[in-house]
């Protein structure tokens, strides 16, 4: 088995450690970065992304966790919407490496054929998010502890501003859900008044957000938000629904 | 014998300028072999003058690779001043016989120049005609014309000097929907020649600097579909609206500073004007799309409020062409990532465009001309063509491309070498043309001539063209920007007319190319700051 000769992995859990898998935490989404791009959304090969995935031809990615990190939504939403296929989106090179790793892993130890239905894709989503889902094709977009870009003069690096929120609302169908967390306030407040400004997206109601399982799953579930839990920080959420609009 | 006494040369930069896409190495061998012609083989020692704070690009830095010692000036109007001073210095501590070079329009030189003939050093001025008089020219031993002197140096290439080539900005032609006027912009001159009062027509916009007027400084221009508009963009960040029947300025949209840490003027790549007048949209380097509400603007009523421009939508990257479908309800935008994004236009513009109504995706290299179908039935389809040789027809509302045709296959003109991989063709521009056909211009690497910029006349009758010598220049003399016409009587594209029958005649042509070339390979130059004020 050639996870035993890895060293990057791990003996006894068989995943990638970590360690060996480190970067940066910043990385300027504006850059010209080389990596492949498919030409349109039919040009995005499922297949590759998941082979074993009971793939009927209409059957297209629903879920997409932008600036996935070290994956830890991804792999708590692969058990709970087991139907459902979900892709997260990462700038980082070695990041996304550990991703694809830590999936290919559970996918081998997992013994009910668990973990077929998430994949990862080193991209920049703020460009070319039209490259690879279609108009009206995703029900979820996550947007967990993006990059706060401090100084005013980054602010329209922001992974959501009005402008982005343009081509979310158009790859997002009608009653699709945008759920975004922060720790840091600033940032929080513009996300939540960016929504709110944007004509195409309304705010959801409290009895909403409770029935909602995902909503939990926000804070608990990646590496930064247990930090946060672990240094007892304060986190902002604002989750919206994409709603019809007539110019 | 050869004449070996020493050559000094002054250049003043502002006043003799390069035209627009000249090659700046060329320059220094351009002043050598002109004094050889006149019989001076001494060492040549070069000063030139340029203004501080004027952004020349690399021009300079090209400059001073070959030789010439650059000194700064604050002021354009000192300029000549320095020369002067400098030159004064110059003949206290030099001995003739010795030759004095000066390339300058200064009219206050002829004493100077008297000066020094006295003291037995040879002279030469080499002008620009249009800002010199005669009395000036009569003093030097010789005079000489710069666009001669540019014209008669051997071609440089850049790479050579570990350089890289210039890019030059393609030329593009634009006809009144009626065919009421001709509008050319060369590099960055506007030329617009009116055809019912037969002349030429300056427009003079306002600009942050008052000696560089609008016809000097265009980026980008566009008639209205109606024909009542024509707007212009310069590369000050102003865009102007005039009225196309009487050239009245009507509109001045201000240019806007981009924010406070980058206080750089954003200059408009692309216009589009809605089919019913109402609106205007133009979209800067940043890939910001703004909108202007022109209700109300007629001849001479401008309504306050309209005065600033909204931020319509934004994009990711660079924005390079702009249009809007002909019944006004998209807004069509193909940027630098090679899609072209499909906005709905709000009945509130001023509020932004925030529905996306498709992303049309498919083509590999950027998008050079966006054209869309004449048949009134069918007003959801358009066409795009770019630099990966290939014309693509897309569905407005569901962005999915219907079509591809590669044009590299289908010229059948293009000699295949076995050996060489296929040249890639690049579609410049293209044109619908009602009963369904499609005319389409298209750069072939290797060609002398490229066509640049196509457009039709409202009275469907004539197809202009304008051309221009390729970058590099394939023959020695690399020719003038060339405007052509062509009739397409039932969609069937005859021959070009000569240059006698083109609307306008000859003196069109001499206004919008510079001069009338008495052969096809062309042996004039390009102009420099010829243009002759009305």
């Amino acid at each position: 088995m050639d996870t035993e000769t890895k060293p990057t992995f791990s003996k006894s859990t068989g995943l990638p450690r970590k360690k060996f898998y480190r970067a940066r935490a910043h990385s300027n989404p504006l850059s010209d970065s080389h990596f492949p791009i498919p030409i349109s959304p039919s040009h995005v090969d499922l297949s590759l992304h998941f082979p074993k995935a009971n793939n009927e031809a209409s059957k297209k990615i629903e879920f997409a966790d932008i600036g996935c990190g070290f994956g830890g939504l991804l792999i708590s939403l692969a058990t709970l919407f087991p139907d459902r296929l979900m892709i997260g989106m990462e700038l980082r090179d070695k990041v996304t490496e550990y991703v694809k790793e830590r999936i290919l892993a559970l996918r081998k130890t997992s013994s009910e054929g668990e973990y077929e239905n998430i994949s990862v894709v080193r991209t920049n989503s703020m460009k070319y998010i039209p490259n690879y889902f279609e108009k009206g094709q995703l029900s979820k977009m996550f947007f967990l502890f993006p990059d706060p870009h401090f100084k005013e003069k980054n602010h329209r690096r922001r992974v959501i501003s009005v402008d982005l929120l343009d081509e979310y609302a158009y790859v997002l169908r009608g009653g699709g859900i945008v759920y975004t967390i922060t720790d840091v306030e600033e940032l929080g407040e513009w996300m939540k008044s960016c929504l709110e400004k944007h004509p195409m997206f309304e705010s959801l109601t409290q009895e909403e957000l409770d029935s909602d399982p995902v909503v939990e799953l926000l804070c608990s579930a990646t590496e930064e938000g247990q930090k946060v839990a672990r240094n007892g920080g304060q986190t902002f959420r604002a989750i919206f629904r994409r709603i019809a609009y007539v110019s | 014998m050869e004449n070996r006494d020493p050559i000094y040369v002054w250049w003043d930069i502002q006043s003799c300028r390069l035209p627009y896409g000249y090659e700046p190495l060329r320059v220094h061998v351009a002043v050598k072999s002109a004094m050889r012609n006149l019989g001076f083989f001494g060492p040549i020692d070069y000063v030139a003058v340029a203004v501080k704070g004027w952004s020349y690009g690399d021009t300079l830095y090209r400059i001073e690779t070959t030789g010439f010692r650059i000194k700064r000036e604050y002021a354009w109007q000192s300029c000549s001043m320095f020369i002067r001073n400098n030159i004064s210095e110059w003949m206290h501590s030099h001995e003739p016989p010795a030759v004095a070079v000066i390339i300058s329009c200064d009219k206050g030189l002829g004493s100077l120049v008297n000066r020094l003939r006295v003291e037995g050093f040879k002279t030469c001025i080499i002008y620009v005609p249009a800002f010199t008089s005669d009395r000036l020219i009569s003093v030097p031993n010789f005079s000489l014309l710069w666009s001669d002197v540019l014209a008669n140096a051997p071609l440089v290439d850049p790479r050579e000097y570990g350089l890289p080539l210039r890019e030059v900005r393609a030329e593009a032609i634009y006809v009144h929907p009626s065919q009421k006027s001709v509008a050319v912009t060369v590099g960055m001159d506007l030329r617009v020649f009116d055809l019912i009062e037969n002349r030429r027509v300056t427009l003079v916009g306002k600009s942050r600097r008052s000696c560089r007027k609008d016809s000097t400084n265009t980026r980008v221009i566009r008639y209205g579909a109606s024909g009542k508009f024509f707007v212009c963009a310069s590369n000050d960040g102003w865009v102007n609206i005039w009225s196309a029947e009487s050239w009245h300025r009507l509109h001045t949209i201000y240019p806007l500073i981009s924010s406070r840490w980058s206080p750089s003027k954003r200059v408009a790549l692309a216009i589009a004007i809605r089919s019913n007048d109402s609106h205007v949209c133009y979209a800067d380097t940043r890939g910001d799309v703004w909108v202007v509400e022109l209700d109300g603007i007629d001849e001479c009523k401008v309504s306050p409020s309209n005065k600033t421009a909204r931020l319509l939508f934004r994009s990711s990257s660079i924005v390079t062409k702009l249009d809007f479908s002909p019944d006004g309800r998209y807004i069509l935008s193909a940027d630098g990532d090679f899609k072209i994004r499909v906005n709905v236009f709000p009945k509130k513009p001023l509020e932004g465009a925030h529905e996306i109504q498709s992303i049309c995706l498919g083509h590999k290299a950027s998008i050079t001309c966006i054209a869309f179908v004449w048949n009134s039935e069918v007003t959801e389809r358009f066409l795009s063509g770019s630099d990966d040789s290939t014309v693509r027809l897309w569905d407005i509302s569901s962005g999915s491309l219907l079509h591809t045709c590669d044009i590299s296959t289908m010229a059948e003109y293009i000699e295949v070498n076995e050996s060489e991989p296929p040249a890639q063709v690049k579609v410049t521009d293209m044109c619908t043309i009602p009963n369904s056909s499609l005319a389409i211009v298209i750069h072939i690497p290797g060609d002398s001539f490229i066509p640049t910029s196509i457009s039709l006349s409202g009275s469907m009758k004539l197809l202009w063209m304008v051309s221009r010598p390729s970058n590099p220049p394939v023959s020695k003399h690399p020719g003038v920007t060339r405007v052509k016409a062509m009739p397409c009587i039932e969609a069937e594209l005859s021959s070009i007319l000569g240059d006698d029958q083109i609307p306008g005649g000859t003196k069109l042509l001499e206004q919008l190319q510079g001069k009338v070339p008495t052969e096809d390979c062309g042996e004039c130059s390009t102009r420099s700051h010829e243009s002759c004020n009305v």
